[in-house]
């Protein structure tokens, strides 16, 4: 993946504000969050999907796009830069497509998934439904962007096959945050914050920034179970 | 096979071989082939001797080295038992009995103060000669006085304004009667209430668990007094009165009290018996009458409280107080009361405020009650004004004039005592201050015969002696405002010895406490390094371990007796001995591990799963440190189960065969999906509330099943034997003794099943009309029958069955199929060898052992699933189904030397735990289990049949475990039985774990304000889990594994 991911200026500047603007957003935003978690989380999704689309489409390769230029790099090096602006509206295409898999595919998947660890399946449906709907932006879209819808590629994803890098690393700190975000719920508190589903939304977050740092760090290893 | 051939097979074709070679010659060689014929003869017959005795030298090899490793694990559950009994004594409180009685002629305010005798009233001039005291078992408060909303709407649930006399006449006739709220110490069971109402003093926690079997009481109590001043009672009702007073009454009329099913016996008996005796002929013969009913308890019990029975119970108390006040004298003290209330569902034995709250009535023809000014009528609830149980004993003693008992430690009911005006303020002051002095005579002997430092005056003293101060000032011509002040610096001196000897009880043994700790804590050491520690072949270690514990064990057991001698330590022999055993034990298997120190290795986790099985039990374990997890227990042992669900469906795609893939990840979201739908079967405890809805009873307030899930058991019984089935059919295993019990017992079993919960529903709710007693012989044959083919001759024909095979031998033109199974080696092999060119096609060796094995789950299945509740009976069904896709995800993941499979198989008899509407708390225990087969209580059946409701789902989880090490693994693998071991010894260290942690925190939260509630019953949870799951592991679990190997070995050869 190293290799498919652009260094250019702008990309550097934006892969660096990308989480920070994803924290900042939740965090401005965190009171009406825990005063009234669908609306706000139905107002901040816009927003979280405006920066994951421009995050994939100026700092992410896609495996097309990455095997387009693959030949075309022996070529000239010019050529890349040439290609850079007839490919922003290719890539935008690409994260919308991206944009439009994760949430039809991913959202009920997790939907489903959140439901089955124990989320209430009568009541607050629409927390739920919008909590998995983040996951899915976050995690889903950016790898349905690098990796489309190769079924070899996602056998390896879902089986932690994958090597490590930072959309990978992302997905799964998202999707441990959400489960660590889990456990403070049942405490006796009686804090605002307790209630369904802040705290898996602020692991999911926190969970994204900091699996992109360690995918970063642990760039191109694969997980080894035995 | 090959084993087969070498024996038998080669015989005939070496004889041939020497004829063919010799030839038939002339007469010399001919004699010498008949000669070598001979010797042939022999030799065959020597080499099947001698292949029949290797086979019954390996049997005896197998036997022996299994029987090690049985002593093993009940070393192992030794020494836990140990741990737990050490901790036990030292946390759960005690209390000193004193065995003074107080004397009628000695007053405690000294000579000459007043000297009474019985006649006239022993310490107080007595007020009434004779008095009928009732206890309508579970009278919560707010059944006495009426109920309506803030729009004074009157309630309608069943459980309010029915019971309504009482509550009219303290309202129209105050100086009649008066009724307040009674509050209970808990635990609020009945044998511990009746202890409270007749000593007046406190019950310990030990004692609640001797509810089944009621011991008589040592010290001085009402009853006792009673008979000492030569009053006669007659007794009705509760037998638990004759259990704790045997020979105390003269008439008695004791019935049997636990089974809850029957709302009418008891009662009627009451009925039938007092009336006839308050007939003013028969009045010389009882100076004090007792009666007891059950009815509104057991209504509770069994319907919950609100049903109509409820409402019908209640009316019919209310008639018979209207009876009662009708047929008494003038001279007689009527007090009506409840011993203890009941909680939403009707249950008690907590410490709930509803189950603490129950009624006290109290009324005379005389008119001699008062009020306390504030109080004039009923207070609504307990917030306004309420008395404490323990204060009857002294109320009782003076009204009666007797002596208050000796270990008293309630004060005299005020509206007894302060006269119909409210301005006896000097008459109460007298009776607080008798009250005062025995209490402080009491306190005085108790710190006493503890050793205690007895020079420092303590703080009660020092009231008492204020109030006393107070009275000499002027004791002649003191007005009614100072008598009330003196009474009340009594009532403060009566208070604080109460908070003072709550807070003494409250004591530990710490000593003893360290002592179970550390041998529970080592004991967890010590499972981990030999289930996890330990590499290679763990069967022949085993033996060598287990001598070597058990000569340290009986080492150590000497050695601690011995040190008893020395005088070095106050703790009592039997808990040096039993320590010095399991630390001589603990400390021979520790050593031994330095002998074989090559074959150790770390137990940390390298793998995912082994780094999740790590990761759940010390979750779990930390998580119940505070009070919020432990509570919600449940929800997050689903939350755990999904994930490792979740994460197995993730792991099943790195498998490279597609069809383990498949049958990987599909069995994954059947786990995960099971795991889900179990959790919504659930009875919430009082705490969850009210984020929790209770599912497992028709509504929050009953104890009767939906009709829904009658329905679900019939669904049950039609579709569960095929998804059963369908594990066996993968590998063809569904052969033999698997169609006797997956296509027959379990089959009708689970139709008797419905069967008897449709009559048991039936009964309940009345809905055709067959006489109760006929409906009950037919409900309870049933019971007996399948608990008969599920306990009895699922375990026998265990023992006997041959492997799930089947021989299919495909020939050119016709196939030739033999039905049943080979009966001996020798069969097998003439079939195979004359027809050479047929192949033979084994059906179900894929999954030799472990079809085999997993027959013993499915029999303890039938008999368990029909102990609990339909609802429950259907989560049992869905843990046997997890179990079997646990199975599967373990094998085709090729997780079967993983701690993964054990942990998680624990969890899930955790978390089914749940689903079987049980809570770790007191009043959620099913006590009407117990009578599912039977009408009568008889032990030891009794507490089996209670411990397979209360604990079925771990139960079953524990008799899978060793079929999790044999399921679909090579039937001639070498170290098979190493790894059952290894698997067994790796699901004990789970229950181990939790056990312990519970343990600790529980003595580390010993002063937090939720022990009792939370923290206390969950390590008597965790500790008797262990215990159980310790005994069916070796009972049932390894034994299983015994007759498995040897049924096997008898076919293929054993391989050790």
């Amino acid at each position: 993946m190293a290799n498919m991911v652009d260094r250019s200026g702008i990309a550097e500047t934006v892969r660096h504000a990308h989480p920070i603007i994803l924290l900042g957003a939740l965090y401005a935003t965190f009171t009406s969050l825990v005063n009234d978690p669908p609306t706000l989380l139905l107002q901040l999704l816009p927003v979280t999907i405006g920066i994951q689309i421009i995050h994939a489409s100026t700092c992410l390769g896609s495996s097309r796009a990455a095997a387009a230029a693959a030949p075309g790099n022996k070529k000239k090096a010019k050529s890349t830069v040439k290609g850079k602006s007839e490919d922003v509206g290719a890539n935008f295409l690409t994260a919308f497509l991206s944009l439009f898999l994760a949430l039809l595919i991913g959202t009920p998947a997790i939907f489903i998934v959140i439901v089955l660890l124990g989320a209430p399946i009568t009541a607050d449906l629409s927390h739920t439904a919008l909590c998995a709907a983040h996951l899915s932006v976050l995690a889903g879209l950016p790898l349905v962007y690098s990796y489309h819808v190769q079924g070899s590629k996602w056998k390896d994803i879902v089986s932690l096959n994958l090597p490590m890098d930072e959309v990978y690393g992302g997905a799964l700190g998202a999707c441990l945050g959400a489960w660590l975000g889990a456990i403070p719920i049942p405490l006796d508190w009686d804090r605002d914050w307790q209630r369904w589903p802040v705290t898996i939304v602020v692991g999911i977050y926190a969970g994204y920034a900091v699996g992109r740092l360690g995918g970063l760090a642990l760039v191109g290893k694969v997980a080894r179970f035995n | 096979m090959a084993d087969i051939d070498d024996i038998f097979a080669h015989v005939p074709r070496r004889t041939a071989a020497k004829w063919s070679k010799n030839g038939p010659g002339d007469l010399e060689d001919l004699a010498k082939a008949t000669a070598a014929a001979k010797e042939e003869a022999e030799d065959r017959l020597f080499a099947a001797q001698k292949s029949k005795a290797l086979m019954d030298q390996k049997i005896r090899e197998f036997k022996i080295s299994h029987s090690l490793v049985v002593l093993f694990f009940l070393w192992i559950a030794y020494t836990q038992l140990v741990g737990i009994f050490l901790f036990t004594r030292g946390f759960l409180l005690t209390r000193k009995v004193l065995e003074e009685k107080s004397d009628c002629k000695v007053s405690p305010l000294g000579e000459g103060v007043y000297l009474g005798e019985p006649g006239t009233g022993c310490w107080h001039p007595k007020t009434f000669d004779k008095a009928v005291i009732v206890i309508i078992d579970a009278l919560r408060y707010d059944f006495t006085v009426p109920q309506v909303d803030a729009n004074g709407v009157p309630s309608t649930e069943h459980y309010h304004n029915n019971f309504k006399t009482a509550y009219e006449i303290a309202i129209n006739n105050p100086e009649n009667a008066f009724l307040v709220p009674f509050i209970a110490d808990p635990p609020t069971t009945t044998l511990q209430r009746l202890k409270g109402l007749t000593t007046g003093t406190l019950p310990t926690f030990i004692d609640a668990g001797s509810n089944f079997a009621g011991t008589n009481i040592d010290e001085d109590n009402l009853i006792d007094q009673l008979n000492r001043t030569g009053k006669k009672i007659a007794f009705m009702g509760d037998d638990t009165w004759t259990a704790l007073f045997p020979g105390y009454f003269d008439i008695e009329h004791p019935y049997e009290s636990l089974n809850v099913w029957d709302l009418h016996t008891v009662d009627e008996g009451v009925l039938t018996h007092m009336f006839p005796l308050l007939h003013p002929d028969n009045s010389s013969s009882w100076d004090i009458m007792i009666g007891h009913f059950l009815g509104v308890d057991h209504a509770g019990h069994r319907y919950g409280p609100d049903h109509p029975a409820m409402a019908a119970k209640q009316k019919q108390m209310d008639v018979f107080v209207q009876d009662l006040i009708k047929a008494v004298d003038d001279n007689t003290l009527v007090v009506i009361m409840g011993d203890h209330g009941m909680d939403p569902k009707g249950d008690h034995g907590g410490e709930s405020q509803l189950e603490l709250e129950a009624a006290l009535w109290m009324y005379s023809k005389k008119g001699v009650f008062g009020r306390l000014p504030g109080f004039e009528t009923p207070p609504k609830n307990a917030e306004g004004r309420s008395v404490a149980q323990i204060d009857l004993v002294p109320t009782l003693a003076l009204l009666l004039g007797l002596p208050i008992p000796y270990n008293n430690l309630g004060g005299p009911i005020p509206e007894a005592f302060i006269g119909p005006n409210g301005d006896k303020w000097d008459n109460l002051a007298h009776v607080a201050r008798l009250t005062s002095s025995q209490i402080e005579n009491y306190r005085k002997s108790y710190t006493g015969a503890r050793d205690d430092d007895q020079n420092i005056e303590t703080k009660t003293t020092k009231l008492w002696r204020e109030a006393e101060e107070k009275l000499k000032v002027d004791p002649v011509q003191t007005t009614q405002e100072a008598w009330r002040t003196t009474y009340e610096s009594f009532l403060t001196h009566q208070k604080e010895t109460l908070h003072v000897c709550k807070d003494l009880w409250a004591r530990f043994d710490l000593t003893s406490m360290l002592l179970g700790i550390i041998t529970l804590v080592s004991s967890v050491i010590s499972i981990l390094i030999f289930g996890r520690g330990i590499s290679g072949d763990l069967k022949e270690l085993t033996g060598w371990l287990a001598g070597r514990c058990f000569a340290g064990t009986a080492a150590g057991g000497l050695a601690g007796y011995a040190f008893h001698f020395s005088g070095m330590s106050e703790q009592g022999e039997l808990k040096l001995a039993l320590f010095g055993s399991a630390a001589g034990g603990l400390l021979a298997f520790f050593a031994s591990t330095t002998a074989i120190y090559r074959r150790l290795q770390h137990i940390f986790p390298t793998s995912i799963f082994s780094f999740m099985a790590l990761l759940f039990t010390v979750l779990q374990g930390v998580m119940f440190a505070a009070n919020s997890f432990t509570i919600w227990e449940d929800r997050i042992l689903t939350f755990f189960l999904t994930t490792f669900g979740a994460v197995a469906f993730c792991y099943s795609f790195k498998q490279e065969d597609p069809a383990m893939r498949t049958l990987g990840a599909s069995q994954s979201i059947i786990f995960m999906i099971l795991t889900r739908i179990a959790s919504f079967s659930r009875l919430c405890r009082e705490e969850q509330m009210p984020y929790c809805e209770s599912t497992y009873y028709a509504s929050a307030t009953s104890s009767v099943s939906s009709p829904f899930s009658l329905i679900l058991l019939y669904f049950i019984a039609l579709a569960f034997p095929p998804i059963v089935k369908s594990y066996y059919t993968g590998t063809k295993s569904y052969e033999g003794p698997a169609q006797l019990y997956i296509g027959f017992a379990l089959q009708f079993g689970l139709l008797f099943n419905a069967l008897y919960w449709t009559l048991d529903s039936a009964d309940n709710g009345e809905w055709i009309d067959i006489p109760t007693a006929s409906l009950k012989k037919a409900k309870h044959t049933i019971a007996q029958v399948v608990l008969a083919l599920a306990f009895v001759a699922g375990n026998v024909f265990f023992a006997w069955a041959q492997p799930c095979l089947n021989i299919q031998i495909e020939g050119g033109a016709e196939d030739e199929k033999t039905t049943g199974k080979p009966s001996s080696p020798a069969t097998t092999a003439a079939a195979a060898t004359p027809a050479p060119s047929r192949s033979m096609i084994i059906l179900g060796y894929a999954n030799l052992h472990g079809s085999r094995s997993f027959l013993l789950p499915i029999s303890w299945y039938l008999g368990l699933a029909l102990l609990q509740k339909p609802l429950g009976g259907a989560s049992m069904a869905a843990l046997l189904w997890q179990i079997l896709a646990l199975l599967e995800i373990i094998d085709s993941n090729g997780l079967s030397d993983s701690p993964i499979g054990p942990v998680i198989l624990a969890m899930l008899g955790s978390s089914y735990f749940f689903s079987t509407g049980h809570q770790a708390t007191l009043s959620s225990i099913q006590w009407e289990s117990v009578f599912i087969p039977t009408d009568a209580i008889r032990q030891p059946w009794s507490g089996l049949l209670f411990a397979g409701n209360e604990w079925g789902p771990q139960i079953l989880a524990t008799i899978a475990v060793p079929t999790l090490a044999l399921w679909k693994q090579p039937a001639k693998e070498a170290g098979l039985m190493g790894k059952v071991v290894r698997v067994c010894a790796t699901y004990v260290a789970y229950h181990a774990t939790i056990a312990t942690c519970t343990v600790l925190w529980a003595a580390h939260l010993r002063r937090h304000l939720m022990l009792y509630r939370v923290f206390s019953p969950r390590f008597m949870l965790g500790a008797l889990v262990l215990l159980i799951s310790d005994v069916v592991m070796v009972l049932v679990g390894v034994m299983g594994v015994r007759w498995n190997f040897l049924s096997v070995g008898e076919v293929f050869g054993l391989v050790n």
